[in-house]
């Protein structure tokens, strides 16, 4: 016998994130996914974020790892609104962790909402958790390869932030394959190139802006 | 490893969608408001205690059993077929399904060349177009439960 289904596999976690969504449209709140690999400045571009937009938007930070609240630490010497999620074993964020990890938060207090998924390019893709977009973060320290061999979170990225440029006299970095590749996988991200370490978060700063439909100054 | 997450969210959902004993069809399981990683544990449909049918009448303990899980993953879903596999092994061990199949068909990227339009289909999608140039791919991040095959005694 034949059971036709015809049914998303993540339809609970689906029905999860719908929720969330609802959750975060009716306070205004823009939200994303900010998905990246270990190391490549997803902590720091969010301290980096804060500290510079502190009294201009107000941003809450959700932040997965396995263990410890090594960020959550980091990050709340900027603001109160941020909660740690750790996932144990778990290698990316699901819908329910990011509404148990919400119900934390004041979201009348916020403007954005940031979910620093587990540093992982692969797991997190496929899992929806409520958010606006989707941003992939890379490196110029990891190589220009990566975008190649993650079509998925490029493909699925409304955003992609290059990180590090600052070290692109000192690494082997083809800056225009990866560029190259990026806009073959994906033609409508917008790719943002900048230096946390540096402080050159223009382009990232106004992006955000651009989202909460406000001018947003450095 | 998310294909382990992947492949108990499947099993929770197969097991929303098994037909009773006598192939009662359309009884399911309201929907939990757990996440994948809150899954409760599996139901035991027909296989150790007798369950009540929608009229409420009771039925056997004769078994279902489920042969086959088809499964449609889109090429922007990042799974790994072989490690699904075994994620799915690993949560179908010691449950009352622990000899179902998973048939996982994964769609290849759709590409569209950017100068001379050619279609093709392809794992890679960044291949280049016949003619030299690279194309645009197209594919969804969905991941489908499509169909299963159980054996209903007295169907």
């Amino acid at each position: 016998m034949k059971v036709q289904v015809v049914e998303s596999v993540l339809k609970l976690n689906d029905e999860i994130a719908a929720l969330n969504r609802e959750s975060l449209r009716k306070q205004g709140i823009f939200c994303l996914d900010l998905i990246g690999g270990p190391g490549c400045g997803k902590t720091a571009l969010l301290e980096a974020t804060l500290r510079a937009l502190k009294g201009k938007l107000r941003l809450g930070v959700l932040v997965g790892d396995l263990a410890t609240t090594r960020d959550a630490e980091r990050l709340a010497r900027w603001t109160d609104q941020v909660v740690q999620i750790n996932t144990g074993k778990g290698c990316h964020l699901d819908a329910n962790q990011v509404r148990q990890a919400m119900a934390r938060l004041d979201l009348a207090k916020l403007d954005v909402l940031v979910i620093e998924n587990v540093g992982n390019l692969i797991c997190p893709v496929g899992f929806d958790l409520g958010q606006d977009v989707k941003v992939g973060m890379f490196s110029v320290a990891e190589g220009d390869d990566k975008p190649a061999k993650h079509p998925p979170l490029v493909h699925e990225a409304s955003l992609l932030l290059l990180n590090k440029i600052d070290l692109l006299p000192y690494v082997p970095f083809d800056l225009q394959k990866f560029r190259a590749d990026v806009r073959t996988l994906n033609s409508q991200a917008e790719l943002l190139e900048i230096s946390v370490q540096k402080e050159q978060l223009e382009p990232w700063v106004t992006w955000l802006g651009n989202q909460v439909k406000r001018e947003v100054n450095l | 490893m998310h294909e382990l997450s992947l492949a108990q969210a499947l099993l929770d959902q197969v097991v929303r969608h098994m037909p009773p004993p006598g192939g009662i069809s359309g009884v399911s399981a309201p929907g939990s408001a757990g996440g994948s990683g809150s899954r409760p544990a599996p139901q035991s449909h027909g296989v150790n205690e007798p369950r009540a049918s929608a009229n409420g009448a009771s039925l056997s303990n004769d078994q279902v059993i489920l042969r086959k899980v088809v499964v449609r993953a889109g090429p922007a879903q990042a799974i790994e077929p072989q490690a699904m596999q075994m994620a799915w092994q690993a949560s179908i061990a010691g449950t009352p399904y622990a000899q179902a199949q998973l048939e996982l068909r994964v769609e290849p990227w759709r590409l569209i060349c950017t100068s001379c339009g050619k279609e093709w289909t392809s794992e890679d999608p960044l291949e280049l177009c016949t003619c030299g140039q690279p194309a645009t791919p197209k594919g969804d991040a969905e991941l489908t439960l499509l169909s299963m095959e159980v054996d209903v005694p007295g169907e």
